[in-house]
């Protein structure tokens, strides 16, 4: 019976046998960057904080892989922790806008006339900020810190789960199905947690996974801004911004950030990819 | 058509007044006192209280959203902590330099995604549908703060062909534009592969062509047309993400604009103009996604029925 259970995630996954190797290399490059941050502390060559000024701006070499920035530190090791950084917020900042998104979206798409005017008006003045800005007014206003900028991200994020997590809702309460357990006195919480929810699964995982993605960037250019975590913690946005005064006797203290942050965000793309199971090259 | 633009319009007015309340409500999240974070640890009390009174912190938090309010109405956004310069005059200097940005951006990315696009649609699986696909793949993948030093070290440095930084001639524009520009690129060219491929699949290209139309008189006169309003949507809701990504653009290439004006004032805890920025870029995204639909509600009637 194990077996043969299919949740509709692995359907979705199924249903694409157009290209099912995105999926596997997106879901390999993803584990494997996931493996070198929690073992950061092992596997770094050396103590991503440890300045060494006498070593500093020097090329990739056998000591430092990826060479050292201005402070003399080893930046494959920053670019290891870094990652721990950019997973560990991308991951809490989807969290709890997910959390947020389902609630709200659930109450708007079951709750009655009233509740969805209001709440979806609420997520239209949100969404009436562009894309990060609302995010950087609310890291300036909380100040720079990894907390914040969970938070921040979280506000930014739920309203796009909300409205999503409602259309599927409604789509799925008009269903005979649904008609039926409304009509044998399941309570509307009941309703909602046993019959509607489950049909929304699949576009709220393929959702989330690409807000993964945007959360990461999202961090980033926070960081980059000098919104995130404050120096000297490694974070790739803070690493990139640091570099750029370099480019001309130290390149690699952009290409590495940049390519670290490319590679995770099209791995996760490609995961995601693979569970929608569509050709069109889409954006999160 | 006027009553559809008089709906829409209506309809704005509630969005645009919940912007104003959070923007209002922004300064409530500092953690402690504002004025204590803006004039930093050693300021004396008399210039606390001055301060204080003139942010208008002194008076009860409804008030300080009406005054808000009511002053952001007329144009008074107050004053700028660090300089002293009325918040909506800084923003009024700023303000044509994002704009010139942004229309360049905007620019750049109509001349790379219309033939890219169209060629991907016309032939899938072609070299430029290939291209297409690498470009929305990058584009993600190298957002605007990776790719703009990049294109600084390419364009600037390595090949010494564009200014590196600031706003000086026309050239200067260049590199920003670029930055800007191409992640926009990448989206549209993928919608219109997708938008163009549907509509010459209708009948009436398919009569067109019939009739003997020439090949491009078909993609130009009856195909374009119909995949237009798919595409020109998602170009008014990607206006956002140009906006907020000229905040890091104009950060990296010293672009004298309301983004680097905003990043300037974080810096500097200058919180009424942080304010003033984030009102003007949204209300600007609001404004713009409101033209978009009025203009797609005139080229195409079908979208009339809807509100």
């Amino acid at each position: 019976m194990r077996g043969s259970a299919t949740t509709p995630v692995v359907a979705a996954a199924r249903a694409t046998t157009a290209r099912p190797w995105r999926m596997l290399v997106g879901g390999a490059l993803l584990l494997l960057l996931a493996t070198g941050a929690l073992l950061a502390p092992a596997i770094a060559p050396d103590d991503p904080l440890r300045q060494d000024l006498a070593h500093h701006l020097e090329a990739p070499s056998l000591a430092h892989p990826l060479g050292t920035d201005r402070l003399g530190r080893d930046v494959l090791s920053r670019l290891l922790y870094g990652a721990r950084l950019s997973l560990a917020v991308g991951a809490a900042a989807v969290a709890g806008a997910l959390a947020i998104g389902i609630v709200v979206g659930t109450v708007a798409g079951y709750g009655g006339r009233a509740a969805d005017e209001i709440l979806m008006r609420g997520t239209e003045i949100l969404l009436a900020f562009p894309g990060i800005l609302l995010a950087i007014a609310l890291a300036t206003m909380l100040g720079p810190s990894a907390r914040n900028v969970v938070i921040a991200l979280t506000v930014m994020g739920w309203p796009t789960y909300a409205r999503l997590v409602r259309a599927e809702i409604r789509a799925a309460a008009a269903r005979e199905s649904t008609r039926a357990a409304e009509a044998l006195g399941a309570s509307p919480l009941r309703v909602a947690v046993r019959h509607l929810l489950p049909t929304a699964r699949a576009a709220i995982v393929v959702q989330a996974t690409f807000g993964v993605a945007g959360a990461i960037v999202a961090e980033s250019s926070l960081s980059f801004l000098g919104l995130g975590p404050p120096p000297p913690t490694p974070s790739w946005g803070a690493m990139l911004a640091e570099g750029r005064s370099f480019l001309l006797i130290a390149p690699h203290l952009v290409v590495a950030p940049a390519v670290a942050l490319g590679v995770t965000v099209l791995a996760i793309q490609m995961l995601g990819d693979g569970l929608r199971g569509d050709r069109t090259g889409s954006r999160s | 058509m006027v009553r559809h633009a008089a709906v829409r319009l209506a309809l704005a007015v509630p969005t645009l007044v919940g912007v104003l309340f959070l923007v209002s409500a922004l300064l409530h999240l500092v953690p402690g006192d504002p004025v204590d974070a803006m004039l930093g640890e050693g300021s004396s009390s008399v210039d606390r209280e001055q301060l204080r009174r003139a942010m208008g912190l002194d008076r009860p938090p409804w008030r300080q959203l009406a005054e808000f309010a009511a002053g952001a109405l007329q144009g008074d956004l107050g004053r700028s902590i660090a300089g002293g310069e009325p918040v909506a005059l800084l923003l009024a200097q700023r303000y044509p330099a994002t704009l010139q940005l942004t229309a360049a951006a905007l620019g750049i990315a109509l001349l790379i995604a219309l033939p890219l696009g169209a060629a991907a649609a016309i032939r899938s699986g072609s070299i430029a549908d290939r291209v297409s696909l690498i470009l929305a793949a990058a584009e993600t993948a190298l957002p605007t703060f990776c790719l703009g030093p990049l294109l600084i070290l390419v364009f600037a440095v390595e090949l010494p062909w564009l200014p590196v930084s600031g706003r000086s001639g026309p050239a200067s524009v260049v590199l920003p534009a670029l930055t800007l520009g191409l992640g926009l690129s990448a989206v549209l060219a993928r919608q219109l592969r997708v938008a163009l491929a549907d509509a010459l699949r209708l009948d009436c290209v398919r009569t067109a062509r019939a009739k003997g139309a020439s090949g491009w008189r078909t993609i130009l006169v009856h195909a374009l047309p119909n995949a237009a309003t798919a595409t020109m949507t998602v170009l008014g809701l990607q206006l956002g993400g140009l906006l907020a990504g000229a905040v890091v653009t104009e950060t990296i290439f010293a672009w004298p604009g309301i983004g680097r004006l905003l990043v300037q004032a974080i810096g500097a805890r200058d919180y009424p103009l942080v304010q003033g920025c984030v009102l003007a870029v949204a209300c600007t995204y609001v404004v713009v996604n409101l033209l978009t639909d009025v203009v797609l509600a005139a080229l195409d009637p079908r979208l009339r029925e809807r509100t």
